[in-house]
């Protein structure tokens, strides 16, 4: 069927931009970070703040958010499946 | 009996057959695709880099430009924020509004190339460039990377084959823009039909989304 307007959810240009400058700070606190010493916690800070901004673009600029049930299930089963196989592979290098 | 009236109803209303949640979710499962096959080179990114290679990726990754690395980044990001926005302005009919940032979604991809192409540039003239490439000698003198240490080499090696393979899905998706940019001049796109261009827009984020885990792996290491 095709959709009528109604039904549609519109994101707002005030919405994207707020989210747009979150992405900003986030990148910036990045570098910030990299320039500091953390150490070994660099990566895994770095790795989180990432995720942060891929969370951001996936449910606002993806709209996911807004999205039907059925496509937020089918995202998150893929996600899953991402982290278990990255779960899998460390737990065998990180026992070897 | 109600399935026919309701593919009466539908033949009235549009000619062509349009299927607005088949074509997202069929957009969502190549997208799912496009992570396992990049899911697949950082982890192997990853396992190199902690479990076996750790001080070989710290000195690989200061050859890398941080503030070509950062200025990509922004530059990806605006046009994230813009290829939204053209969406926005055409479901609010505002037809020029969206071609404007549709433009300018292109142009930033464009910026971004033009920066990978400095980038790469500026390793080649070091010698950091694929030794099987040998044609590039007699530009560049002989590559360095056989030399260098096994981790460096891997590292370097995953650099390529990562912003290579993001750099193509760049151009790619310039390409899928200017589609777009071609079916809203035409009114192929308007604010009752744009299914289209969000699935591009999903493309283009995914793009987005695989530069923003490249990012720190990459240039901050270091």
């Amino acid at each position: 069927m095709s959709h009528s307007n109604d039904e549609v959810h519109i994101v707002s240009y005030g919405t994207h931009t707020m989210v747009y400058i979150g992405l900003l700070s986030l990148t910036a606190l990045t570098v910030a970070i990299a320039g500091g010493n953390f150490g070994s916690l660099t990566l895994l800070i770095a790795m989180f703040i990432a995720t942060c901004k891929a969370g951001l673009v996936l449910s606002y600029f993806m709209h996911v958010k807004f999205e039907d049930r059925v496509i937020q299930m089918m995202v998150a089963s893929a996600i899953i499946l991402l982290i278990v196989a990255y779960g899998m592979s460390f737990i065998d290098y990180g026992t070897r | 009996m109600s399935n026919s009236t309701e593919l009466h109803i539908e033949e009235n209303h549009d000619h062509e057959h349009e299927d607005y949640v088949g074509d997202k979710m069929g957009m969502w499962l190549f997208l799912f695709t496009e992570l396992l096959l990049f899911g697949g080179m950082f982890l192997a990114f990853l396992v190199y880099y902690i479990s076996f290679y750790t001080e070989d990726f710290h000195n690989a990754g200061k050859n890398l430009n941080v503030m070509m690395g950062g200025g990509n980044t922004l530059i990806l990001l605006t046009s994230s924020l813009t290829m939204v926005l053209a969406i926005t302005a055409i479901q609010k009919k505002n037809k020029f509004l969206s071609i404007f940032y549709l433009i300018v979604t292109i142009a930033c991809a464009g910026g971004f190339m033009v920066v990978k192409y400095f980038e790469w540039g500026a390793k080649f003239s070091h010698g950091l460039y694929p030794a099987k490439l040998t044609s590039l000698a007699e530009y560049f003198g002989p590559s360095i990377i056989p030399s260098l240490p096994k981790g460096e080499a891997i590292f370097f090696g995953l650099y390529f084959t990562m912003t290579g393979l993001h750099g193509f899905h760049v151009m790619a998706g310039v390409a899928v823009l200017l589609i777009v940019l071609y079916k809203v001049i035409v009114n192929d796109i308007d604010s009752e039909k744009f299914g289209y261009m969000e699935n591009v827009g999903l493309y283009w984020h995914v793009v987005d989304l695989i530069w923003i885990y490249l990012f720190p792996l990459l240039y901050l290491v270091a």
